[in-house]
């Protein structure tokens, strides 16, 4: 019997490479020759070294594998089409290593084609929940404000806040909306959602308080304590959050982006910022990545910055793993329909 | 403690600081049965909203008659008589049953001698678990997901991105599982963290949140396989220096300490060896063994530790929540049935 051919594209720590062989030692032949990858910036690092290259024959052997290969774990994604995507010619599954694919499935044109596509949705919710709430607490518990105190050895009883009783406003309801709504709920707050699709049925809407329209979203604002923006960059949510968008926030928001830089008018929120029009901003992300060291952020004491890394744990490849190995189960049983985070060509997430 | 016969008319003595809404609350409570006195002018003024000991204060002669004479009248206080506690018992013959603003009381009864007294003492037990609940999760955050790497990152303009191990998946070892243990509880295992107990009664249901109970007698065991420690107990006989130097030295290197218990529990200066050795990567406390904090101690200084000067217990919506519980145990009271948070002398809480 012929062996599925399975091609692994990004760097995979060895007993995951191991553990998706095991799947299926019979039917599945997984292609992964560890010097065809780059080296790794940091643990989990899907795209590794920029300035790596193949050499000739090392070329030669990854085309061979990408030809040869049925299901992929992640796609060489080229700075110029086709690129590898052209070596690809038996290709039915992609399982994606991340979430937000939809610019470059859109792209690459894969959208119009029968490729099956899943994503890691999921494996990041928990990450950016985590981050999203140590923002919040810090903020709301006036972390800074503690600091300072210490700083200057100074011991005063005071009466601090809680997060508890606040409303949160989540910008999107997939399921890194959840994973934040699911905490906020169990810490007291009351969870609001805006998402382009409010109708749209969800395993997971209790988890939210209300779930309105895009078009009640300045209606909204003015209500949110803390809004924590989760959505991926499309057309529209380019610029959702612009001028006047943040003129309705309340003047102590705190704004924490795990989504993408481009939903909000940057500028204008770093004027918000400076200016006592926004509390505060915990980003993940912002409109030029890295962020430039002339970026003001940098300097602004109500910001909090981190490098595009908060959903990255060293868990990362695990849970990943295990979605994948779960889908190829049901891939190899002629049930793909029923894998899980199957990437919508439509609506592109 | 007895009931109140029918048509006995009882006296409410309010003894600390206290909004006009929450005295009219217990005004409006049962006003057939209870009298409320409440003579702002005696007491002492809060410095921040909730603050329940106020500023010093000195009565006059005319001020002081008028106290004892309230005093002498009085079947039931809403907080001690801080000016006199001492002498309560002859000071307010009367006295049945003292409501306490705070939750640790124990040692104050013990270094006024009250607790020989016949007077029933209920605590704020419960009041403060919320706010004490997010100040440990603050905590936690900050150390799991690297806020001081990020700080240095941020001074330095640097982006780059990284791979943290993150909270969900770590164990935490929490000791006192009361209502203040609880909500540490149930928030630790929404953020994915194996929550393993100890508490002084062995056996029992566990806790929501709690995997494993561990024994208090084999805290040596269990601590080396724990990444974090959070103390949530009273301090009472059995609890002081629960966490000696033996114990700390024992936690494995790269812990974090959270302490929202007292002081008296672990021993301070073994913790700030391992904190400045880094041994203990950091330490979020809002107790001391004294308080405040001298301007001395070495760990106003120390990079990772978070210093909360006793106040992270205190919001605004504490003398709501105090009134609330006062209000249920006056209905209790009135039946005849058990007060709720009532002290309990063997126990020491």
């Amino acid at each position: 019997m012929d062996k599925t051919q399975l091609m692994i594209c990004s760097p995979l720590e060895a007993e995951l490479v191991e553990k998706i062989r095991s799947v299926d030692r019979q039917r599945l032949e997984v292609f992964y020759d560890p010097d065809l990858y780059p080296p790794l910036r940091y643990a989990c690092d899907h795209k590794g070294v920029q300035t790596f290259k193949r050499s000739g024959t090392q070329t030669a052997r990854w085309r061979a594998g990408l030809e040869k290969a049925e299901i992929f774990l992640d796609c060489p994604i080229p700075k110029e089409l086709p690129g590898d995507l052209a070596y690809m010619k038996r290709a039915k599954w992609v399982q994606f290593t991340s979430s937000g694919i939809g610019e470059f499935v859109k792209r690459a044109g894969l959208d119009k084609s029968d490729l099956i596509l899943t994503t890691a949705r999921g494996v990041h919710s928990g990450p950016l929940a985590e981050w999203s709430f140590m923002a919040l607490l810090m903020y709301f518990k006036k972390f800074r404000f503690l600091e300072a105190e210490q700083k200057a050895h100074r011991w005063e009883r005071y009466c601090d806040e809680e997060v508890a009783g606040r409303t949160l406003l989540t910008i999107g309801a997939g399921d890194l909306a959840r994973g934040v709504a699911v905490v906020a709920r169990a810490l007291g707050m009351r969870v609001i959602a805006v998402t382009r699709s409010p109708d749209k049925p969800r395993a997971h809407a209790d988890v939210f308080d209300e779930i309105h329209g895009v078009p009640d979203l300045h209606r909204l604002l003015p209500q949110a304590d803390a809004i924590v923006c989760t959505v991926p960059h499309t057309d529209e949510t380019e610029n959702m959050l612009d001028r006047t968008a943040i003129s309705l926030m309340r003047p102590d928001v705190a704004f924490i982006n795990t989504g993408r830089g481009s939903t909000i008018d940057e500028v204008a929120m770093i004027e918000a910022l400076r200016n006592g029009k926004m509390g505060f901003a915990a980003i993940d992300v912002a409109q030029i990545e890295p962020l430039p060291t002339s970026s003001p952020l940098w300097d602004m004491p109500n910001v909090m910055i981190n490098p595009h890394s908060a959903s990255t744990v060293t868990t990362e490849n695990a849970k990943i793993t295990d979605i994948f190995c779960k889908n190829i189960e049901l891939y190899l049983r002629g049930d793909a329909a029923r894998m899980t985070n199957i990437f919508d060509k439509q609506l592109l997430y | 403690m007895t009931a109140p016969s029918p048509g006995e008319k009882l006296t409410i003595l309010i003894a600390s600081p206290l909004e006009d809404e929450f005295v009219e609350r217990i005004r409006a409570f049962d006003p057939a049965r209870f009298d409320v006195v409440h003579d702002p002018d005696l007491l002492a003024k809060p410095r921040y909203v909730a603050d329940h000991n106020g500023a010093p204060r000195t009565l006059t002669a005319d001020q002081n008659a008028r106290w004892s004479d309230h005093l002498k009248h009085a079947d039931i206080l809403f907080d001690f008589d801080r000016l006199d506690p001492i002498n309560m018992p002859t000071n307010a013959p009367r006295l049945r049953w003292v409501q306490a603003t705070s939750s640790g009381i124990g040692e104050y009864l013990k270094k006024t001698g009250l607790e020989n007294s016949r007077i029933a003492f209920t605590t704020a037990s419960g009041v403060h678990a919320r706010p004490l609940a997010e100040f440990s999760m603050l905590g936690l955050l900050h150390f799991f997901r690297d806020v001081q790497y990020l700080d240095e990152m941020k001074r330095a303009h640097h982006w780059e991105r990284y791979t943290t191990p993150g909270l969900d998946g770590a164990r935490v070892l929490l000791v006192g599982l009361g209502s203040l243990g609880r909500e540490v509880a149930k928030d630790c295992a929404r953020f994915g963290v194996e929550v393993w107990g100890a508490r002084r009664t062995t056996g029992g249901e566990l806790p929501e949140g709690v995997t494993r109970l561990v024994n208090q007698r084999d805290l040596l065991d269990v601590l080396p396989q724990v990444d974090a420690l959070i103390l949530a107990c009273p301090l009472t006989d059995e609890t002081r220096l629960l966490i000696d130097r033996p114990q700390v030295e024992a936690l494995k290197p790269g812990a974090v300490i959270v302490n929202i218990s007292r002081g008296g529990v672990i021993n301070e200066a073994a913790m700030v060896e391992g904190l400045k050795s880094g041994r203990i990567k950091g330490a979020a406390l809002d107790v001391f063994e004294v308080e405040p904090l001298p301007k001395e101690s070495p760990m106003w200084d120390l990079p990772n530790v978070l210093i909360s000067p006793h106040s992270a217990s205190t919001v605004g919506a504490e003398n709501g929540r105090i009134v609330d519980i006062f209000l249920d145990n006056l209905g209790r009271f009135t039946r005849g049935e058990p007060l709720r948070n009532l002290f309990d002398k063997t126990r020491g809480y």
